[in-house]
């Protein structure tokens, strides 16, 4: 009943939401500057179904989901050495301190620079992430319990289930969640990217095209497209770092059903 | 990296006029003697040093200066506080340390310390009392020379105590075991060979 109340509610927000802008629309009274709900649905409804639509979801997927898998494993390498090492910790801390405050526009036009708008989006993605995995797992390993590292090493406990259950199991959540905002910031960073770069045949171009036609409506439509495979992308990703702990948790429901 | 700084002469463990790099007057200047294969009570109020001592010879702790004489000798613990992963079972904290042993066997001897019904549920579910009983089995079944214990028994009623101890003695099988209380009558169940005042 109560989760029943809790959809209702937020149906209720979204209609709330919808309404609002159908009126600020029928306002503004120009489709240029503000397309309403139905156009855009309508636009939305023709790029599904043009031929050329999954095709474009599959390059700019791939380049953004590359960039992004890449620098998970990277950052979380690079944590775990460098909470190991001092000086590589202060090796990596004004690269780190460079890819998070230097404007993503920088980074962008010099990469077209260098290698032109080809899998700009994954290069991109890449270093947008890093800082954010890597600050957030260092920050985990950090935190992990040294009695418990102590423990280890006095049982002679094997360096598989030392970095398993102490090390992952410390950073785990905290895990989770840096990865999801990192895979956030990837999409709008990516996507921008193909946006300026004017990659062929990816999301990027065709927000580009919108903007060219000034097709608001499609560059609505785009946008949801984009924001609804943000959000597919960030539970999926979610998904697959949490299974080892759903599957525990569903261990732990199970011992005390019994 | 800490070693484990200490040499043996065969027969015993020596600490002489060991001093920690913080100050700890009681043990300083002490030569204390641990033998080997026997069963070692260090007894001493709060503050007077004996987590100190179990630290040192764990290698949590470094010395200062002093000497402690021993060799590649390989220890388990009963830490003062339980140093157990909540988030898993009583058998999977064992396994963990000692892969080599099958799950059935480390359940039936966790059975014998604790209710049936608590051995596969996380850690985080036991009471202080439970955590320190297995605390004790993980201790007992890893394979090593040395058993240490910080107080092993805070937390467990007279019975508990006793059946305990028993399970300890029976486990021990001729290693070493140094135990520190607070007085020697907590460790009356188990059989002394040494006690060690501070």
């Amino acid at each position: 009943m109560k989760n029943f109340i809790t959809v209702i509610k937020r149906i209720s927000i979204g209609l709330i939401y919808i309404l609002g802008w159908q009126m600020l629309s029928m306002w503004v009274g120009n489709k240029i500057l503000i397309a309403g709900p139905y156009e855009v649905f309508e636009a939305l409804v023709r790029i599904v179904n043009a031929e050329e639509f999954w095709g474009i979801i599959k390059n700019s997927l791939i380049n953004i989901m590359t960039g992004f898998t890449l620098a998970l494993l990277f950052s979380t390498v690079m944590a775990f050495a460098a909470f190991h090492a001092e000086y590589l910790r202060m090796l990596l801390s004004p690269a780190i301190h460079i890819c998070k405050s230097v404007p993503v526009a920088s980074f962008i036009i010099l990469i077209l620079i260098w290698t032109g708008s080809e899998g700009i989006a994954s290069v991109i993605s890449f270093i947008i992430a890093v800082p954010v995995i890597y600050s957030g797992t260092l920050r985990g390993f950090m935190d992990t319990d040294k009695k418990l590292i102590d423990m280890a090493r006095i049982f002679r406990m094997k360096s598989y289930y030392k970095i398993y259950y102490i090390y992952f199991w410390q950073i785990r959540k905290r895990f989770g969640s840096d990865a999801a905002l990192a895979l956030g910031m990837c999409f709008k960073a990516g996507v921008a990217a193909e946006v300026i770069g004017v990659a062929k045949n990816t999301l990027g171009e065709q927000i580009y095209l919108s903007k060219i036609y000034l097709n608001t409506d499609e560059l609505f439509a785009w946008t949801i497209v984009i924001m609804v495979l943000a959000f597919a992308m960030e539970k999926a990703v979610k998904l697959v770092l949490g299974g080892m702990e759903i599957i525990h948790e569903r261990k732990k429901s199970c011992n005390k059903s019994q | 990296m800490k070693e484990k700084n200490h040499v043996i002469n065969h027969s015993e463990i020596i600490l002489k006029n060991i001093k920690l790099a913080y100050d700890l007057d009681c043990i300083e200047g002490k030569e204390i003697h641990i033998p080997l294969n026997k069963t070692t009570v260090i007894e001493g109020a709060s503050g007077r040093g004996k987590t100190s001592i179990l630290n040192v010879l764990l290698g949590i702790t470094s010395i200062a200066s002093g000497m402690i004489q021993g060799n590649n000798l390989t220890y388990s613990a009963v830490f003062q506080e339980d140093r157990l992963l909540e988030e898993l079972t009583g058998v999977k904290n064992i396994k963990i340390v000692e892969p080599c042993i099958k799950n059935e066997d480390i359940e039936r001897e966790l059975e014998k310390l604790l209710p049936v019904s608590y051995i596969r549920k996380p850690i985080n579910t036991y009471s202080r009392g439970m955590k320190r009983r297995v605390a004790i089995v993980r201790a007992m079944l890893k394979e090593s020379d040395i058993v240490v214990m910080d107080e092993p028994f805070a937390g467990l009623d007279e019975e508990l105590k006793k059946r305990t101890s028993k399970y300890i003695t029976e486990v021990l099988n001729g290693r070493t075991l140094i135990i520190a209380v607070h007085e020697k009558k907590e460790a009356e169940y188990l059989r002394i060979d040494n006690v060690i005042s501070l």
